[in-house]
């Protein structure tokens, strides 16, 4: 079983393991960054640290979202980041997976609360979408 | 050891690390400067200071220890002995040993180090005045900060056979000196203060005194304290502007409107400022091991050289300067052991006999660069390559630079000798490895025969800056002063091909808007920042300046390092971000944008004709100079109408561009003398001045100008095309507006060419 936080972005669901969130931010301030590359909606205040916020959208391939009323604090490879999510993230439980992920990144698909949801490595996601290379 | 002792030992022991470093810089001064009796005084406090508190916590070896030095700094204080060289190495090394002796006391090592070795370091006592005729004076003249104040060690100290005899036997100069003593000395010595007499007979019990020097004293504190110590801040910052937030939310109040939140805002506000400087550290601090270096390298390679530092106060996270201390030190070694030459090569050369050896640091951005350059005979590149090429490289096709930067690779060394201090193999590459460790880059400037410089460029990853805080797009952006040169006045700027210039000193200066360059928002108006060098600059407008204050930047890290027009940023009062812009960065993106916007322009067809432009100002002719070129013509350029005359003769031109104010001949005599040439009659003349009356514009028609511009009405489209029309080219025949917001475009020729008789 795997501890997980779900959050949606594009009407899609996406899952990262607990083990990895710090805190959810809610309406988090994001301070825009002039010429910055696809994929990076700001920066943001995080106790102190400079945080980038992560177009989850683009992330997903699933489109751009413009807009980020939560951020899920994550712990990647390198630092931390954070999660740009249109809904209030929610923890869930995943058992087995029902299917598997459609490319490097998605560790599978869960089916949580009626809804399938895709865990993601957000490195792996990064290094393989060519407008978030800048971020692997 | 008594408990008072075990518990103040530890602090001794970091506080004579600064005392023995004190000791060791004045030392250094004392050699270039004999006789420099504020050097002595210094060095003498600080020994003075060092044997009192050693005897305060128990460790009498180095009492003792730092009390033969007080011997000997008193005989250099009377001018029984001279400062040389030589006695600067014993009491250098001595310093040395006592450190290493003190060290090994903190490490529990008790025996590391031979006292009788070290004290044999020294020179034996010379007959003379003794430290026991002088210690009231020492007392006297340390400072009154608590520091200065622990004499009692000095003062319990038995006194030497030699003292007695000293003060029975003086020799004349310490006569003259106990016959006429200052007034202050003789008070000390006949009449002890009360404090003094107190701290003999009655040693303190309590602590007390000690309890002062922990106050006054600086403590080492781990790194890893101080971030810990900056993140809960952070953490307080965030919580402080959390309960804002719940003012608002919940209570409906403003939180500004309550004292309290006020002032706890203050409170933490300063609290985050002054955390965030306890990581910062001068380069300075590096002064003393860098001059100590400089000074042991010319001994140990019979070199005289002079050290220099210009910078030491640039400041730069501590980390990283503590990772630049070994390749600076290397740097250093390699300038003094293989940079400078002999002092028979040197005077060979016409050089002075005296090197120098210069650190300077200075601050660009988010950046400090610290340059080591020294004045000896530079690398030799060939040198270089025949070694690269020995060791199997293919150097073939390498340009004198990248041979250069071949003595970065690992085994590339040059060193003919082996010495102590350099050239054991390992080159350079361990210190580009070093830099690069701290995300820094090394580069190197050759001047063959006259020098070398390296510099090392390391990212400051959390500074001070002096910004000026400005507003592009509704948005707060820091620019960091020291690459502002000045603030413009918006009707400076002209439009010419595009681009906007403004005249600065005389020279024509590219003007950007900032929220354009960007991508974000523009909006007109607003004031000009000129920002550069004092050689290239270039100014961008901005919506409106806010403030100059000091900013605390953090350089971005992680998947934020490669930015583009971003520098740094700063964690804000009320929790923003405050973005520190990239000067650098936007200047070349500023010069990408033009050179885009003018290769994309259509190049004229009158390649090939040449024009004369005639004008005593260096900026104008300059800017038509460029106009012209980028129209495709030559251009050749005359500072008045005798310079102009002369060239026209000697080669005539399709064209000259003049203007009618001008020394030695103005415009209106050198297009009369160009209509009487026999050879330059029939040369357009065009008219480009200041001048504005119509009595002007026809007594320059009457001389024989083929056109008039006035110079407040002047763009680059007004020029080519008045300039193509006088030549017969095709052109509409009118000319183009530029759309330039600072001025109005009216330019005007006059007559038609064929009007003008030849």
């Amino acid at each position: 079983m795997i501890r997980v936080l779900v959050f949606g972005a594009n009407a899609a669901f996406f899952a990262v393991p607990m083990e990895t969130v710090h805190q959810v931010l809610r309406r988090p301030v994001v301070t825009t960054i002039p010429l910055s590359p696809t994929g990076l909606l700001g920066v943001v205040n995080v106790r102190g640290e400079i945080v980038p916020l992560l177009d989850t959208g683009v992330l997903t391939g699933t489109g751009s979202l413009k807009r980020s009323p939560f951020a899920v604090l994550v712990s990647g490879q390198k630092d931390m980041v954070a999660l740009a999510a249109e809904e209030l993230p929610i923890a869930a439980d995943f058992e087995e997976p029902v299917g598997p992920g459609s490319r490097p990144g998605e560790l599978g698909v869960y089916s949580s609360g009626g809804r399938l949801v895709v865990l993601i490595d957000i490195d792996e996601l990064a290094k393989n979408q060519t407008d978030m290379k800048w971020a692997s | 050891m008594g408990e008072l002792e075990d518990e103040f030992r530890p602090l001794f022991i970091e506080e004579a690390k600064g005392h023995l470093e004190r000791i060791a810089s004045g030392l250094l001064v004392l050699e270039a400067a004999p006789g420099d009796q504020a050097a002595i005084a210094g060095i003498l406090r600080e020994a003075h200071t060092m044997k009192g508190a050693a005897g305060m916590v128990g460790m009498m070896r180095v009492s003792h220890l730092a009390h033969r030095l007080e011997d000997l700094l008193v005989e250099l204080r009377a001018g029984v002995r001279r400062s040389s060289p030589e006695l600067t190495d014993s009491m250098l090394q001595f310093v040395d040993g006592l450190g290493r002796l003190i060290a090994g006391t903190a490490a529990d090592q008790e025996d590391i180090s031979d006292d009788g070795a070290l004290a044999s370091l020294l020179p034996a006592p010379l007959p003379g005045p003794g430290l026991s005729t002088y210690a009231g004076a020492v007392v006297a003249e340390a400072p009154a900060g608590p520091s200065s104040t622990s004499p009692s060690g000095a003062l319990r100290a038995p006194p030497s056979p030699q003292v007695g005899k000293q003060i029975d036997q003086p020799s004349p100069q310490v006569g003259k000196q106990i016959d006429q003593p200052s007034p202050q000395v003789g008070k000390q010595i006949d009449q002890p203060s009360p404090q003094v007499v107190q701290q003999i007979d009655q040693p303190p019990q309590n602590g007390h005194s000690n309890k002062k020097r922990i106050d006054a004293a600086t403590l080492q504190v781990p790194v890893a304290r101080i971030d810990e110590l900056n993140r809960l801040v952070g953490e307080a910052s965030a919580a402080q502007l959390r309960v804002g937030h719940v003012f608002g939310s919940e209570l409906h109040m403003d939180p500004d409107g309550v004292t309290e939140y006020r002032e706890l805002t203050k409170v933490i506000n300063q609290l985050q400022e002054v955390t965030e400087r306890t990581r910062m550290v001068p380069v300075g601090t590096l002064a003393p091991i860098l001059h100590r270096t400089v000074r042991d390298s010319a001994r140990a390679a019979g070199k005289n050289v002079r050290w220099e530092m210009v910078g030491e106060d640039i400041e730069v996270d501590r980390g990283v300067l503590e990772e630049l201390v070994s390749p600076l030190l290397h740097l250093i070694r390699n300038a003094v052991g293989h940079g400078i030459e002999s002092p028979e090569q040197r005077l060979a050369a016409g050089k002075p006999e005296q090197a120098l050896v210069q650190v300077n640091a200075t601050q660009v951005g988010s950046k400090v660069i610290i340059a080591i350059s020294d004045d000896g005979a530079g690398i030799n590149v060939a040198a270089v390559r025949a070694v690269a090429a020995k060791g199997g490289l293919d150097v073939s096709g390498l340009s004198e630079e990248e041979s250069l930067r071949l003595i970065f690779r690992p085994g590339t060394s040059t060193a003919k000798v082996l010495t102590e201090n350099s050239g054991r193999g390992v080159g350079l590459d361990v210190v580009a490895t070093a830099v690069a460790a701290v995300h820094g880059a090394i580069e190197v400037v050759n001047h063959p025969g006259a020098g070398a410089e390296f510099r090392i460029v390391v990212p400051i990853t959390l500074t001070v800056v002096a910004c000026l805080i400005v507003s592009i797009a509704g948005q707060s952006f820091a620019l960091p002063l020291h690459r502002i040169i000045r603030m413009l006045e918006a009707q400076h700027v002209q439009r010419v091909s595009g681009k906007n210039l403004a005249v600065v000193d005389g020279v024509a200066v590219p003007v950007y808007n900032l929220a354009s360059l960007l991508g974000m928002a523009s909006t007109d108006g607003g004031p000009w920042v000129l920002l550069g060098t004092a050689t290239n600059r270039y100014a961008f407008q901005v919506e409106k300046v806010i403030q100059k204050r000091d900013v605390v930047v953090r350089g971005l890290t992680g998947r934020l390092r490669d930015l583009k027009a971003v520098s740094g940023a700063s964690i804000e009062p009320n929790g923003s971000i405050l973005l520190v812009l990239d000067v650098s960065n936007l200047i070349e993106r500023s010069t990408t944008v033009f050179e885009t916007v003018y290769r994309a322009a259509d190049k004229p067809a009158e390649r090939g004709l040449s024009v004369m432009v005639v004008d005593d100002a260096l900026m104008v002719r300059e800017l038509q100079r460029s106009i012209l070129e980028r129209g495709g013509y030559k251009v050749r350029t005359a500072t008045d109408g005798v310079e102009a005359l002369a060239m026209l003769a000697e080669q005539p031109a399709d064209l000259v561009v003049t203007d009618l104010e001008m020394p030695n001949m103005d415009g209106f005599v050198l297009t009369t003398r160009i209509r009487a040439h026999p050879r330059l009659a029939n040369i357009p003349v065009l008219i480009v001045t200041s001048r504005t009356s119509a009595e002007d514009h026809q007594r320059g028609l009457d001389a024989g100008a083929d056109g008039y511009i006035v110079k407040t009405s002047f763009d680059e489209a007004g020029l080519l095309s008045a300039v193509s029309r006088l030549l017969g080219r095709t052109g509409d025949g009118t000319a183009q507006q530029g759309n330039g917001t600072a001025v109005t475009t009216n330019v005007g020729t006059h007559p038609a060419p064929s009007t003008v008789p030849r």
